[in-house]
């Protein structure tokens, strides 16, 4: 990190990132590259460089979350949210993560560590990414989380703060975490002298609410046959806004575009693939970022990610005139947190729910919550006469990529749900 | 109606000629680099072998890691679904294939049907294959071949601590500088590798029978160290290292028949 050629190297990057002619070169070029994308797709595109550009420009206080942190309470306490996780698969897929990953592993960061991870520690240790101003994690699901926001808070010599929910979904355990968050709101103002209004939080609140009714609504109509919308799209740019847009404008316009290029698809007949004969439920919030032969070895199959775990509207409606509960009960309704039997109900409900004949468990290498319980599943799923895959792999460090060993595990799969349909 | 499976493996490639679901013939080789011409090369000589041209053939099903640079074949399946087919034609009371190949190792449950219910492979890792006992024969300079004999004539158990293959051939070299007879690390090896399968295999219920397939399955040490850990009944097919390939002719076979039935 101290060699003089990544020091000016770094430095053209970061006066290139704080230039807005850089996101209007950004937007106009992705525009044109992705001209045959959906609408919905160009709106996250115009979001996320919206995103950075105002981060990079300090219009508003920076904050680094993790992905389990609620965006509602983000957006009223007039913050710009920044979520480095979602940052990594997005550089990922541009095939910049190698070189980030270089960096942090250079910097002494284990390869054992979860690559999301990785690729944002290198980001940073380039400045890459614009500055926070503090930052917030939650210990929920991901342990390696916690660590990596703390290194980060450390890093740039800003203030940490860490959600740590109960295990439980107790309302001792909802009031305890209430108290984590209305501490937080109140710490965050102070610390960055922006004024809390009430009326804004219960607006975000409120926002969140339509925009999450949007997301049901897909949902809903996503149990369509042919499928309307595939996982592996939802698992990209979808996941992106899912985790963080909820509480802006900017959120409820994509659901409700969404939704409407849904309900086109399926007016026209149009499903994600040409000819649908198996419908997958992939397990994770992730999936390879880089390029790779899964989703062209499934539609060679005639299959299709009728569902992915991740996309359920798994919370209550937010009560607005008690917001910090709201947000509390949202955090510890994930079925991922708490008992693992809660995470199997959720599966059972989307196998009836999508008409699945398979399940994929991506095991994302490093990712101790996701990978200890696949066995698990796959136990129940055994009893329920359900097949499932567990797909070793990773989503962003290709190193942990075989081509060959994923197509035979996949393509075996395949076989042995076409012989059973 | 004569119809050719090839599996085209990391280490050997195989190709079967059958005729009405009966071998006719069968050929083994390396693979070596060029597999596309290894593959067609295999396929000449099990025909010259089995007394047909290429013209005779009907349906080529190309299987194996190499499966999808054969363009010849009509269809690619994976080893999978083919090592299930071959062992079920073989012996329909199979319900369990350790396939213990040059660059992986999978366990199959198979159906009465003889159709796949659920396999578990192993991780992106030589331990466990045909690859890790190649290391180990050249780090003790005997043949590969006589792995199995030579380990059935060892008196003392020693315990591989290694499962790495780089790791593994250092602590196989310690050991001989130590004067421990061959046989002796020969059988540690067989029975690192049979715990190291058993505990995959055990993901999967194990049922009987048992059958093991794969150039692996050859070693009668390793054999031997399989079936003390197992405690099932074993199948051993008369050729194991061409199950895969027989599965995909027969799989070309019912290609065949589907189509005139249409």
């Amino acid at each position: 990190m101290k060699d003089k050629e990544g020091n000016i190297k770094d430095q053209i990057i970061s006066s290139l990132a704080g230039s807005s002619l850089t996101y209007l070169l950004f937007k106009k070029l992705g525009h044109y590259y992705f001209r045959k994308s959906k609408n919905s797709f160009l709106f996250w595109l115009d979001f996320i460089t919206r995103q950075l550009e105002k981060a990079y420009q300090r219009k508003k206080p920076v904050v680094w979350a993790s992905i389990f942190t609620p965006s509602e309470l983000l957006y009223a306490l007039d913050l710009i949210p920044i979520y480095p996780e979602m940052i990594s698969a997005t550089v990922a897929s541009l095939g910049l993560a190698d070189y980030f990953i270089g960096t942090a592993e250079a910097n002494f960061y284990s390869p054992d560590i979860c690559s999301f991870y990785r690729v944002a520690s290198g980001m940073s240790l380039r400045y890459c990414l614009p500055r926070p101003d503090l930052v917030i994690s939650t210990s929920l699901l991901c342990d390696g989380s916690v660590k990596f926001f703390q290194n980060i808070s450390r890093f740039y010599g800003c203030d940490y703060f860490l959600l740590d929910p109960p295990y439980q979904r107790k309302e001792e355990a909802k009031s305890f975490l209430a108290k984590q968050l209305k501490n937080l709101a109140r710490k965050v103002t102070k610390n960055t002298g922006n004024y809390f209004s009430w009326d804004k939080l219960k607006s975000s609140l409120e926002l969140a609410n339509t925009t999450a009714l949007y997301i049901n609504k897909i949902n809903q109509l996503r149990e369509n046959i042919p499928t309307p919308l595939s996982g592996w799209n939802a698992l990209a740019y979808q996941l992106y806004m899912y985790f963080a847009s909820l509480g802006s404008n900017e959120g409820l316009n994509f659901y409700q575009l969404l939704n409407q290029e849904i309900e086109d698809n399926i007016q026209q007949g149009e499903g994600a693939i040409a000819k649908e004969d198996i419908r997958i439920l992939w397990l994770h919030q992730l999936r390879p970022y880089y390029p790779n032969i899964i989703w062209q070895t499934m539609e060679n199959y005639n299959a299709v990610i009728a569902f992915e775990e991740i996309s359920q509207v798994y919370w209550s409606e937010h009560n607005l005139t008690k917001p910090y509960l709201s947000l509390a009960d949202k955090i510890l309704a994930n079925p991922g947190a708490g008992p693992l039997s809660r995470r199997i109900s959720a599966i059972d409900n989307l196998i009836k729910k999508y008409q699945i004949d398979g399940v994929i468990h991506f095991n994302q290498r490093g990712c101790r919550q996701s990978c200890g319980g696949a066995s698990l599943i796959k136990e129940y799923l055994r009893i329920k006469k359900v097949p499932m895959l567990i797909l070793d792999g990773d989503g962003i460090d290709r190193r942990n990529y075989s081509e060959g060993q994923t197509r035979t595990r996949l393509e075996a799969f395949l076989e042995m749900l076409s012989q059973k349909n | 109606m004569v119809v050719a499976g090839i599996d085209i493996g990391a280490i050997t490639t195989k190709a079967v000629i059958m005729k009405e679901q009966k071998i006719k013939s069968y050929i083994i080789r390396k693979s070596g680099a060029d597999l596309r011409k290894i593959a067609w090369d295999c396929l000449e000589q099990a025909l010259q072998k089995a007394g047909y041209q290429l013209e005779d053939v009907e349906t080529i099903v190309a299987t194996g890691y190499g499966r999808i640079s054969i363009p010849f074949a009509r269809k690619q399946v994976t080893e999978i679904t083919c090592h299930t087919k071959g062992a079920h034609w073989l012996n329909p009371a199979v319900r369990t294939i350790i396939d213990i190949g040059g660059q992986d190792s999978k366990i199959i449950s198979v159906s009465e049907s003889g159709q796949v219910i659920d396999f578990v492979m192993n991780d992106k890792c030589a331990a466990g294959t045909g690859r890790f006992l190649e290391v180990m024969a050249q780090a003790l300079e005997v043949k590969l071949e006589d792995l199995g004999d030579l380990s059935l004539r060892s008196k003392k158990k020693i315990v591989i601590s290694s499962m790495c293959t780089v790791f593994a051939e250092s602590e196989v070299i310690s050991l001989i500088a130590d004067g421990c007879p061959k046989e002796d690390i020969i059988r540690g090896l067989h029975e690192a590798i049979a715990n190291r399968i058993y505990s995959m295999a055990v993901r999967l219920p194990i049922q009987s029978t048992v059958t093991f397939t794969g150039g692996v399955a050859k070693n009668k040490g390793m054999i031997l160290a399989l079936r003390k850990k197992i405690r099932k009944i074993v199948y051993l097919p008369p050729e194991p290292q061409i199950v895969g390939a027989i599965g995909a002719a027969l799989i070309a076979h019912n290609l065949l028949n589907i189509e005139k039935l249409h």
